[in-house]
């Protein structure tokens, strides 16, 4: 237990692109030919386009649920946002995965929350900053709300509730996250 | 009561049937529904036959929810019971219980339903003061939906419920219609069958997707004038029933609203052609009634024939084919999209990952995203490791990004990991 446990290896992403006309064909295009030649990034990249509807916003929380849906390994961590520098998460430890002979079902792990470095002093589940990542298992009953265009926030809360606040947090060097701007900014700045 | 998916199922039910009941907008009807896969043609249709039997479908629902959690010795508790909803199958299903029970506690009815089935939905929903329901063979209790709700909040989050769901025009828009762009089936059908439908907005091209249930979907529309006046309107009526070569099927729609639609629906092994009529009246498939086949249907979207661009214009035979093949080439080119393209070029792996997951088709698990606003498109594993390796505890890190974030998410991503050894 005392070892690193958190094995990071595959990126499920949900790129968002506007419009479905030539121009933004043509941007997808070179963006993933710019994508494809990266052989590191190209062995570890399931990236998924949807093409958003013109009316209304999309709820982060809902594609981040979609990257979710669609990740290949059987625990995620969660990134609302796009972290710039690499994430170090050497102290994180995670239990293995379980198996209750009983009920011969897998047992989840509780989540975890990656609290940025800078900002880990006891807090509650209120004060979480808005970079917090979220370490669970893929195949776990719980997910965000996808409820209107909710923030990042509210699916931690909800996330902390519905696991009765049976969670573990840990510091992570997450910081200097940047947002997606071009999601029309539905998360609020986050903490640099 | 042991059954993990009766309540949460029975949730998204009544939620979907009244998101359909408040839908303002025609367009959308049957768009936004993915568990009820209820084909409504028009808003007459819904008017006339669909809604008395949606809102008798919803009420029994909730006479049985209602039952569940009050009704039997071992009562269940509805919202314990919707939050431990099995899986991502049933995702959103406490929202969904407090917009679609919500809006039937404290909403009031829909403008257009009016008569006994206005009545019926008032009674199920509590709108109206308490009396019995006389056509059914068991007694309706009135303000089913009110108690389900009120019993499970209290306090200013059901103050919070009431004060949204009492305003009439909030909920019209709870699903994002898009109808003018790629459609889904039920869009499609939903479209083609709606009389007011701008079809020259529809931006239609040649689709083959796959259905939850397995049935297999080919639409074939060209939105192209010049076809169907060359083709004389009439090309469907020479071309023959050939839905699995959907290439070798035209059929064309002008804006002025004349020529015809073809959607061939292959659903396990029978096929159907529908022509979309502003008469919704003749049935007829090659020449014979409806009746004679039951896969097989064909509505004349007007009497009025287009005119012949030949005669029209005097224009030589020859030049008007080239340009017509040129112009088939554009449409073909059009119609297949980039992400098409590059999923056949960029073959998908299986993944080797044994959980419930895996063992959903791709459909089915976007069709457990409710809440998703109707994509103009959706491609999953565009781009997908050529030779995935998996590990016991290896973890995939999950975001979305922006189209402009390219150059930050590779900076990132390069820096990420691919293995941390202890």
């Amino acid at each position: 237990m005392a070892s690193l446990s958190l094995h990071l290896g595959s990126l499920s992403v949900v790129m968002v692109i506007e419009r479905s006309d030539r121009e933004s064909k043509r941007e997808l295009r070179e963006t993933l030919k710019k994508l494809s030649k990266l052989p590191a990034l190209r062995q570890k990249l399931f990236l998924h386009v949807y093409t958003k509807p013109v009316t209304g916003p999309v709820a982060r929380d809902a594609l981040l649920n979609l990257a979710r849906i669609f990740a290949p390994t059987r625990r995620i961590v969660l990134f609302p946002f796009i972290p710039l520098s690499s994430a170090d998460c050497r102290n994180v430890i995670i239990p293995p995965r379980a198996w209750n002979e009983t009920d011969l079902e897998i047992v989840h792990i509780r989540p975890h929350f990656l609290i940025p470095h800078e900002t880990t002093n006891d807090l509650s589940i209120g004060d979480l900053p808005n970079s917090t990542a979220l370490i669970m298992d893929r195949d776990s009953t719980v997910w965000c709300p996808e409820r209107f265009v909710s923030k990042w926030t509210e699916c931690l809360w909800y996330i902390w509730l519905s696991s009765f606040g049976d969670f573990e947090s840990a510091s992570c060097r997450l910081a200097s996250a940047i947002d997606v701007p071009s999601l029309e900014g539905q998360y609020p700045v986050l903490v640099g | 009561m042991q059954a993990r998916s009766l309540v949460p199922a029975l949730v998204i039910f009544i939620a979907e049937s009244s998101s359909m009941l408040w839908e303002e907008d025609d367009k959308c009807f049957g768009s936004g529904s993915n568990y009820l896969w209820a084909p409504i043609p028009s808003f007459q249709l819904l008017t006339d036959t669909f809604a008395p039997r949606m809102i008798d479908n919803v009420h029994q629902a909730i006479y049985l929810l209602h039952f569940l959690a009050f009704g039997s010795e071992n009562s269940t508790n509805v919202i314990e019971k919707t939050m431990q909803a099995p899986l991502p199958l049933y995702i959103g299903a406490i929202d969904r219980f407090i917009v679609g029970l919500g809006r039937l506690s404290y909403g009031d009815a829909p403008d257009w339903i009016d008569g006994q089935a206005k009545e019926a939905l008032e009674r199920s929903s509590g709108m109206r003061s308490p009396h019995q329901v006389s056509n059914r063979n068991f007694t309706m209790n009135p303000e089913l939906a009110r108690d389900l709700i009120e019993c499970h909040f209290q306090g200013p989050e059901m103050d919070a419920i009431w004060g949204t769901c009492d305003q009439p025009f909030l909920f019209c828009r709870l699903h994002f219609c898009k109808p003018h762009t790629k459609l889904r089936p039920t869009q499609m059908r939903a479209l083609l069958m709606t009389r007011n439908a701008k079809p020259e907005r529809a931006f239609l091209r040649m689709r083959a997707l796959k259905t939850c249930d397995g049935g297999l979907v080919i639409i074939v529309v060209y939105s192209c004038p010049l076809l169907t006046c060359l083709l004389g309107g009439r090309q469907s009526d020479r071309l023959g029933p050939a839905p699995m070569q959907p290439a070798q099927t035209a059929a064309g729609m002008s804006n002025s609203g004349s020529g015809t639609i073809q959607t061939h629906i292959s659903s396990h092994g029978s096929h159907r052609r529908l022509n979309p009529s502003s008469s919704l009246g003749t049935l007829t498939t090659q020449g014979k009634p409806l009746a004679t086949n039951p896969h097989t249907k064909r509505l004349d979207f007007t009497n009025e024939r287009p005119r012949n661009l030949i005669n029209l214009y005097k224009l030589p035979q020859r030049l008007v084919l080239i340009l017509l093949v040129l112009f088939s080439i554009y449409q073909f080119t059009r119609s297949v999209t980039l992400p098409q393209i590059l999923r056949h070029v960029y073959t998908i792996p299986p993944v080797s990952v044994v959980s419930p997951l895996d063992s959903m088709s791709q459909a089915y698990r976007l069709s457990r995203l409710t809440h998703l606003p109707n994509p103009v498109d959706f491609e999953p594993y565009i781009i997908s490791p050529l030779n995935p390796v998996y590990e016991g505890d290896d973890t995939t890190a999950c975001l979305c990004l922006g189209h402009n974030d390219t150059n930050a998410f590779i900076e990132w991503a390069s820096k990420w990991p691919s293995r941390v050894i202890p």
